[in-house]
């Protein structure tokens, strides 16, 4: 078993270079966790809130100004401040309140005769809440109309029955789904769209050093000279490529399932994963096998690996989500093998159950990635197979 | 015959690069294969080594016809390829086990012949050291080890001095002596015409992909006229001295160039007093002499007309 030794003699001279790459999908994760850790009082509860808003109200002893105050601190936080044109600026400059609402003079005599009055505002500037304040002053305002038209004479009687229609509220269950997009699926998603690129990266390095090592033209006729048959040293050569692909699949998830076991433990998602994973890995040997034969060099081998490794992982969607990213960026995608992984993943992190509709899909995309596998190997042997026979002329 | 080769062809598109090349080497000797660079010695190491396809011709090897799966016969065989060949990831020792690994499959024997073959080669201070952090000579070292850690039968070098400084080549050379001593035959090309006088019992001088003289090193010079070379440092010497002097007796060729007169005798006992007597007569102050005897590179020249180094 010299080669296969040797092989594996090769790598422990890479082992610096290569536990990087588990470094970092390490400290992703933990950097993952942390920022999810902070997301986790996520409510399954309703509560409606408001924000800081002031009232200037100058249609003194008005009964529909007053009633429109009321209705509008029910809901948002009263802040005071006189009615001068300076604080009220000094106010919205340091952010004390978000909202002023100037209800002018003779402004409930005015709404009530049905003239055309105005309100103003003053706002926080790009403030999404103004709209919401704006939003329950037409409410409150569209409701006194509707009474209005409705032949409904006395005021304080219109005012009373607007309060109490804007005080009902009807009940609402809010349902979590266990699955779907839940954070613990985002998880499960983000890390193992991650281990692409470092499984990717291990395999370029890995692989193609022990193959730039054996298929040095010199080493090669040397090895030739040996007693040893061809097809055995190949097998060998395979075994430690194996064996190395192998450690890599099950240190990358060990990682994760080691740090985070409590978030990633989940039988029926992590088993789907893994299979997806399986498949990628098989992918990533392809590549890794192709460069090997291609690369001559050790300075040009870690060119290729950062330059596939980091275009594959932007352009498929490991770093950026599939569905930020423009329409043409995915139709080009689709000719990498990790779009498909990353679809993969994401399909099985929205599977609420197992249905053969889902799992066709899922399947799909497992297969287009084997395709792609068998389609690496093929070029990879024809290449060789070609320099080999250059080699021998 | 541990080698025996019979008109063999290989050619390479038009050119030829094995013109009916035959080569026999014995049991037990220590066979040198000399020519200048592009002379085929290379191409016909590869195909005893069975890496090249030939056109023509057969090979036997320790008996046996010599293919690319004779492996009973490639355990026989060490190579030390004309290229170091080793990994740059692995040690000295490591590189050094995993040749002797392909050969010898028991642990214990293998561990034994490797510590053998680092203490023949002087790598004992250097086991622990990766090859891009050895010198020249050191490195060919490395690559011998690994050729011969497995003690084979017969041992073929192709050029292993390249590109050696003096001392390391007088330790690769008499090295491989002791390993013929031992009793391993060896077939070793070099273009170095010296190395190939010093260590080599039979020489074989290839050109254009042939073999133009075989035999001891004493008797392909007996092939040629050229028995001595005199040469005489001597300033200004006119034209007319140089006829006097070829018209003296065993003398076969006169050159002068850069105050250096260098005769060409054919055999003869006292050449160098009579030249010496001539140059005398004449009242030419001369400084140094030096008289050689005919050297590898003289029957070279004879034979082709070109220098081994050409």
């Amino acid at each position: 078993m010299s080669v296969f030794n040797t092989s594996m003699k090769i790598l422990r001279s890479k082992l610096p270079i290569l536990l990087i790459y588990v470094v970092v999908i390490v400290m992703v994760s933990i950097l993952m966790m942390a920022a999810m850790g902070s997301q986790e009082n996520v409510s399954d509860t309703f509560e409606q809130k408001g924000c800081a808003i002031t009232v200037i109200n100058r249609d003194l002893g008005g009964k529909l100004s007053e009633g429109l105050e009321e209705f509008l601190f029910r809901t948002n936080q009263k802040v005071s401040i006189d009615d001068d044109k300076e604080k009220l600026q000094d106010a919205l400059y340091y952010e004390n309140t978000a909202y002023i609402l100037l209800i002018p003079e003779g402004f409930s005599e005015a709404f009530l005769a049905g003239e055309e009055v105005f309100l103003s505002k003053t706002t926080l500037p790009d403030s999404i809440e103004s709209y919401y304040v704006d939003m329950q002053i037409d409410q409150y305002l569209n409701a006194v109309r509707l009474y209005m038209q409705a032949g409904i004479k006395n005021t304080e009687e219109i005012l009373e029955f607007v309060s109490a229609d804007l005080d009902s509220s009807a009940n609402a269950e809010i349902i979590v789904s266990e699955n779907p997009n839940s954070d613990d699926s985002q998880l499960h998603i983000f890390y193992f769209n991650y281990l692409s690129y470092s499984m990717l990266a291990l395999m370029i390095l890995g692989i193609s050093t022990i193959l730039i090592s054996f298929h040095q033209k010199d080493l090669y006729r040397r090895n030739l000279c040996a007693p040893i048959k061809l097809i055995r040293m190949n097998g060998e050569l395979i075994l430690g490529i194996s064996v190395f692909a192998g450690a890599c699949y099950f240190i990358l998830i060990g990682c994760g399932l080691a740090l985070h076991w409590e978030k990633l433990w989940d039988f029926k998602l992590l088993s789907l994963l893994c299979l997806n994973f399986l498949v990628f890995s098989i992918v990533c040997v392809g590549i890794g096998f192709l460069t090997g034969v291609f690369v001559r060099s050790y300075n040009v081998q870690s060119a290729v690996a950062n330059v596939v490794t980091l275009s594959m992982s932007f352009l498929c969607g490991v770093f950026v989500p599939q569905s930020i990213m423009s329409a043409s960026v995915l139709k080009f995608s689709q000719f990498l093998p990790a779009y498909w992984y990353v679809k993969a993943n994401h399909l099985i992190g929205s599977l609420s159950d197992i249905s053969l509709e889902q799992l066709k899909a899922i399947l799909g995309c497992l297969g287009i990635e084997l395709l792609f596998a068998a389609a690496l190997f093929a070029a990879a042997l024809a290449i060789s197979k070609k320099k080999r026979f250059m080699d021998c002329l | 015959m541990v080698i025996e080769v019979s008109n063999l062809v290989k050619r390479y598109g038009d050119r030829i690069a094995l013109d009916h090349f035959n080569l026999n080497v014995a049991k037990g000797e220590i066979f040198g294969l000399l020519g200048p660079n592009g002379s085929g010695k290379t191409t016909a190491i590869n195909c005893i080594l069975a890496l090249l396809k030939y056109d023509k011709g057969s090979i036997r090897v320790l008996g046996t016809d010599m293919t690319p799966d004779a492996y009973e016969v490639k355990r026989r065989i060490g190579v030390v390829m004309q290229n170091v060949a080793v990994f740059e990831d692995l040690t000295v020792q490591e590189n050094i086990q995993y040749f002797c690994g392909l050969y010898i499959p028991e642990k214990q024997k293998r561990d034994t012949l490797v510590q053998e073959a680092i203490a023949f080669t002087g790598l004992e201070d250097y086991v622990k050291t990766k090859p891009k952090k050895l010198s020249g000579g050191l490195l060919r070292r490395l690559n011998i080890a690994c050729g011969i850690a497995h003690k084979p039968q017969l041992i073929i070098l192709d050029e292993p001095t390249v590109a050696v400084d003096p001392q390391s080549r007088s330790n690769i050379l008499e090295g491989i002596r002791r390993l013929n001593r031992e009793g391993t035959s060896v077939l070793y090309t070099s273009h170095y015409m010296e190395e190939i006088e010093q260590i080599c019992t039979k020489i074989a001088i290839m050109d254009q992909g042939r073999v133009i003289a075989l035999g001891t090193k004493e008797e392909l010079k007996s092939m040629i006229k050229t028995g001595e070379k005199i040469s005489v440092e001597i300033q200004g010497l006119a034209p007319e001295y140089l006829a006097s002097i070829r018209a003296l007796p065993h003398v076969e060729r006169v050159q002068y160039d850069k105050d250096r007169l260098e005769i060409h005798c054919s055999g003869g006992r006292h050449n160098l007093i009579e030249v010496l007597h001539d140059l005398s007569e004449k009242n030419l102050s001369f400084g140094r002499v030096y008289s050689e005897p005919p050297t590898l590179n003289d029957v070279f020249l004879e034979i082709t007309g070109k220098q081994l180094r050409d």
